[in-house]
């Protein structure tokens, strides 16, 4: 919480200095916008292209009128040149309307003044001298075969309007709006292109502009230009004679005339009207070297120009101010930023810089939002700086409009600061949460595309593994002879069929060999099935004891499996016949110690016999007695421990299906006796009618004999004894309950276990084994035998297996 | 003098002379005449010497077991041998008594049961001869039993047994199908001539009085057995 609130002042802290800092840039929008009134401004002559058309017009009529009438006339109207070139003259004349009835008429511009002069006439319109207007520094002059003549390619620069100039004529060239050309080349070495039939030349070092549109084609009319070489599919043979090689002509055509000009000799050597050829002209007209013209602004409008000048020169000084302003406060504030961005997210207390709750959305978020904020940003600069700069004045609408609003409007000024306060706390927070992110690296950790990115891997790592694994299966199938087999034949089958079908190329035969393989293919398939068969007889053999070994052909599919059969049931054969040489042993062991207990048992019995036949004094008759009552109950310790010892080894059973009614019943009719004598009451409950089970009568005998024999022994005085019978699913149960006459503390578990009787002081008749072999005897034939001391209640369960 | 079951000579054989001499002394009470012998060959050897109406015979003893001795004997005698052998699985019991003996007895024996025995086989084997006649008339023999059905009689070794109407019935019903196993059912419907129902008890209750009467040892009975979880039977010899 803490690092949030640090953050969060801090960002407030930095969007009120950038609140201040915009409202100051704001101010220097003013200055920008109070720049003088645009319109009214570039309304001057000199930035219209009247003015470029004017000077462009005015030079040809003066050109013309110079170098093409007055040059060939004495002054008074007559032409000096002979009449050929007079009338080719007259009729250009005509077309360009500057001689009007032998007088040369210029069109009137009024912005404009010059002098154009040949020999002693001199053209003007203004009372000014010709040295008046070239003092200006605005004129622009051509002098024929004069000094001042301007050189090909030089330029007179006025403001926005460039023109150039050659040799031969004039070339201009206006840089904005539409462009006006003539064109006069020095063709030597050019490079050209033809179209319809023409040939054209352009430069490509820039000096002259090209001519490559179709406008300029159409505007540049009327010359043409050609060479000499092109000449004379133009002027025929008759040219030849007269035409230097590798002279430069210009070829004027009008209507029915075609005028050739020397443009190295500056005259005209041929005209032709129609069909009929001017034959070589006596003059053509003379090279002029007095012939000038310059052309100049009018006074008025040079000063109106010249004023504006200063205007906006003042005007760019302030923008520049404003501009560097501008950069220095984006600067400060990018140095802010820096700070902020140093410190964010640090945590004093941990020591460490971690996340706060802003931080901790996905990446791209912070990156979309900060992405917008640039896109705004960019948009308003270019919206509003992007008028400033090249023309030196403001032409955006918007920017004029916020202006407006901005100077005229307190609320549009306080919202414009809020809004951009706003985005600078969202800048500074989208910002202070990338920076934060790369400081505890967890840019890449939270960024959406990363995660879906290893989203995608993980899919795609469990698609190969499951593509995979069904590849390995598929391989381990195909491994086995079975499948090896199937493949195989299903191929050498298919590759049969091709073939039939290849050789014959007829389908009744083809689905016959068909039908034909597919009955070869059934027999082999049968005899897998066979095998199969045989494997699976051979392991249920196997599951009911039978481990004999089997002999198996080596093609046989189930060889493998065959072999294997075969050494598991070698290697169980020779466990269980250790198992039972082993069991052997242990009954030979049993009934050796047995013998060896029993005979000296038998002296002892034989003479205990023989000595109570005896007479004795009472005293020696009553240890006799003693002595019988022992040697019996040691005989039966022996046997009871002989039959345990056999029962545990599990040989020797005679199973048999019998009846468990029935056998209760006897046992305990057998017993009623013995339980008469215990004067216990034996609650007898059987509720079948008959439960077969399995089992070996004698030992069944023995088990609910010693089961009863236990309850008698160990029921308290005057308590019944219950035994009960039922069957549940697929066993048969005989429980014996009794109220034990001393404290059971012990479990089932234990009493169970040989010599253990519930009584620990081990003087009362009983040996122990009781419960010990019935639970052997019980697991002998397949039961199982438990036994729950519950309080004073001792019950005995045995389960038994029903057929 | 002809021998007599009073005066019979008996050839105890054991390699432990202290059992020798407790069963000679114990028949010797009864007024048996004994002669003893420690192995196989000794009591081959006193066998051709003496004259001798029964053999008591142990069955692991050196030089010659009992077994061995016992088929060697039976070669050339039909002198009743009762074997006793600490062996007391049943495959012991078949075996001996396959081989020859005529009884069975483990050890460690009654003594009464040994005379008893001893008695009953001399009995069968002395009286064979005067007991023809008598014998001849009998219905049914089963080994030491004979049935006089006329007089409704259960005879042992040629001496009648007093058996009750009822005793007499199952008896006779088990003799005459010696071997075969009957339920209670069967043997109280074939002899109460009623509808039985639970007569478990009862028939066991007579069955246990039969053998008090015909056994020697009613713990071990030699003819009438139970059969466990099936019925009843008399073993057939």
């Amino acid at each position: 919480m803490k690092i949030l609130k640090k953050r969060i002042s801090r960002a407030v802290l930095i969007a009120i200095i950038f609140a201040i800092v915009t409202s100051t840039a704001l101010g220097f929008l003013d200055i920008a916008v109070n720049a003088p009134e645009n319109e009214e401004h570039y309304d001057n002559y000199l930035y219209s292209s009247d003015y470029m058309r004017g000077v462009a017009d005015l030079y040809t009529q003066l050109w013309v009128a110079t170098n093409m009438y007055l040059a060939n006339t004495d002054g008074s109207g007559n032409y000096t040149v002979n009449e050929y070139h007079q009338a080719a003259l007259e009729k250009l004349f005509d077309n360009w309307g500057v001689i009007e009835d032998g007088a040369v008429v210029i069109d009137d511009f009024e912005n404009l003044e010059y002098h154009a002069v040949c020999g002693n006439i001199d053209l003007s319109n203004t009372d000014k001298t010709i040295d008046d207007l070239r003092n200006t520094g605005y004129a622009i002059e051509a002098t024929y075969n004069g000094t001042s003549y301007p050189q090909k390619g030089d330029y007179v620069s006025l403001p926005n309007c460039y023109i150039y100039t050659t040799s031969y004529g004039l070339t201009q060239y206006v840089v904005y709006g539409t462009v006006y050309n003539i064109y006069d080349f020095d063709t030597t070495d050019l490079p050209y292109y033809y179209e319809d039939n023409l040939k054209y030349y352009y430069k490509t070092d820039g000096s002259t502009p090209l001519p490559s549109s179709d406008d300029l084609i159409l505007d540049c009319t009327p010359y043409f230009i050609y060479d000499t070489s092109e000449l004379s599919t133009v002027l025929g043979d008759i040219m030849q004679n007269n035409i230097e090689d590798a002279r430069i002509f210009r070829v004027d055509e009008y209507d029915n005339t075609v005028a050739i000009y020397d443009l190295e000799a500056h005259k005209w050597i041929e005209a032709r009207e129609e069909g009929n050829m001017f034959t070589s002209p006596g003059n053509y007209g003379i090279a002029r070297n007095d012939i000038r013209i310059c052309i100049s602004p009018a006074e008025s409008a040079i000063r109106d120009y010249e004023a504006n000048e200063n205007i906006l020169a003042n005007y760019y000084t302030k923008e520049a101010r404003y501009i560097i302003t501008l950069c220095a406060i984006l600067a400060a504030a990018f140095v802010i930023a820096v700070v902020y961005w140093v410190f964010c997210g640090y945590d004093a207390e941990q020591g460490r810089y971690r996340l706060s709750f802003l931080d901790k959305m996905y990446t791209e978020i912070y990156l979309a939002a900060f992405a917008f904020l640039v896109f705004i940003a960019v948009v308003l600069i270019d919206e509003f700086l992007g008028g400033i700069g090249m023309y030196g004045y403001w032409y955006s609408y918007t920017a004029e409009a916020f202006a407006d609003s901005l100077l005229n409007d307190m609320f549009i000024r306080i919202a414009v600061s809020a809004g951009v306060g706003a985005a600078t706390i969202t800048g500074v927070l989208v910002t202070g949460a990338i920076v934060n992110k790369f400081k505890t690296k967890h840019f890449i950790k939270d960024s959406l595309i990363v995660k879906i990115l290893k989203l995608l891997w993980r899919i795609t790592k469990k698609a190969c593994k499951v593509v995979r694994n069904a590849f390995l299966s598929f391989g381990r199938a195909t491994n086995t002879a079975f499948m090896k087999r199937f493949l195989l034949r299903l191929g050498i089958l298919a590759i049969l069929a091709f073939f039939v079908l290849l050789v014959t190329m007829d389908p009744e035969v083809f689905i016959f060999a068909c039908v034909l393989l597919a009955i070869v293919y059934m027999f082999f398939e049968i005899v897998d099935a066979v095998s199969v068969a045989k494997l699976t007889k051979r392991i249920e053999d196997v599951r009911n004891g039978d481990y004999s070994v089997t002999d198996v052909k080596e093609w046989d599919v189930n060889y493998k499996a065959q072999q294997d059969l075969n050494n598991i049931s070698e290697s169980v054969t020779k466990v269980v016949d250790e198992q039972i040489k082993s069991e052997r042993m242990k009954i030979d062991l049993v009934t050796n110690v047995s013998h060896d207990l029993k005979t000296p048992l038998t002296s002892i019995t034989s003479y205990v016999d023989l000595l109570s036949k005896e007479d004795l004094p009472d005293e020696a008759k009553d240890y006799v007695n003693i002595l019988i009552r022992k040697t019996e109950r040691l005989n039966a310790m022996i046997s009871d421990l002989f039959d345990l010892a056999k029962a545990t080894s599990e040989t020797d059973i005679k199973l048999e299906e019998l009846d468990a009614v029935i056998l209760v019943r006897q046992v305990l009719a057998d017993m009623e006796d013995k339980i008469n004598r215990y004067g216990r009451d034996v609650r007898s409950e059987i509720l079948p009618q008959s439960v077969k089970v399995i089992g070996e009568g004698k030992k069944l005998y023995r088990i609910i004999q010693n089961v009863v024999d236990n309850a008698l022994k160990y029921s308290l005085e005057n308590t019944r004894i219950y035994l009960t019978l039922t069957e549940s699913g697929t066993e048969a149960i005989i429980t014996v309950k009794n109220i034990a006459s001393y404290e059971m503390d012990f479990t089932g578990d234990e009493i169970t276990e040989r010599f253990v009787r519930g009584s620990k002081s081990r003087t009362g008749e009983g040996n122990g084994l009781g419960l010990s072999i019935a639970k052997s005897f019980t697991q002998a034939c397949g039961g199982s035998f438990t036994v729950t001391p519950d309080g004073d209640v001792f019950t005995a369960e045995i389960r038994l297996k029903k057929v | 003098m002809t021998p007599t079951t009073e005066n019979a000579v008996i050839l105890v054989v054991d390699d432990d002379r202290d059992i020798v001499n407790a069963i000679c002394k114990l028949l010797e009470i009864e007024g048996f005449k004994t002669i003893k012998a420690y192995d196989g060959m000794q009591a081959l050897d006193c066998l051709a010497q003496n004259d001798i109406q029964l053999i008591l015979m142990d069955v692991m003893m050196p030089k010659l077991d009992g077994l061995s001795a016992m088929m060697k004997i039976r070669q050339s005698r039909n002198i009743p041998i009762i074997v006793l052998s600490a062996k007391s699985e049943d495959t012991d019991k078949i075996l001996g008594l396959s081989i020859g003996a005529d009884d069975y007895v483990t050890k460690p024996y009654n003594p009464m049961e040994l005379v008893a025995r001893v008695r009953s086989n001399l009995r069968r084997y002395l009286s064979l001869g005067s007991a023809g006649e008598t014998m001849g008339k009998m219905d049914i023999k089963n080994g030491s039993l004979s049935v006089d059905k006329a007089a409704k009689q259960l005879y042992i070794d040629g001496e009648p047994v007093r058996l009750t109407a009822t005793e007499y019935k199952i008896v006779e019903l088990l003799m005459e199908n010696a071997g075969r196993v009957f339920s209670a059912e069967e043997i109280y419907s074939k002899c109460w001539k009623e509808e039985s129902y639970a007569v478990e008890n009862t028939v066991m209750v007579h069955i246990r009085h039969i053998r008090e009467k015909i056994e020697i040892n009613p713990a071990e009975p030699k003819y009438l057995k139970v059969v466990w979880g099936i019925g009843y039977k008399i073993e057939k010899f």
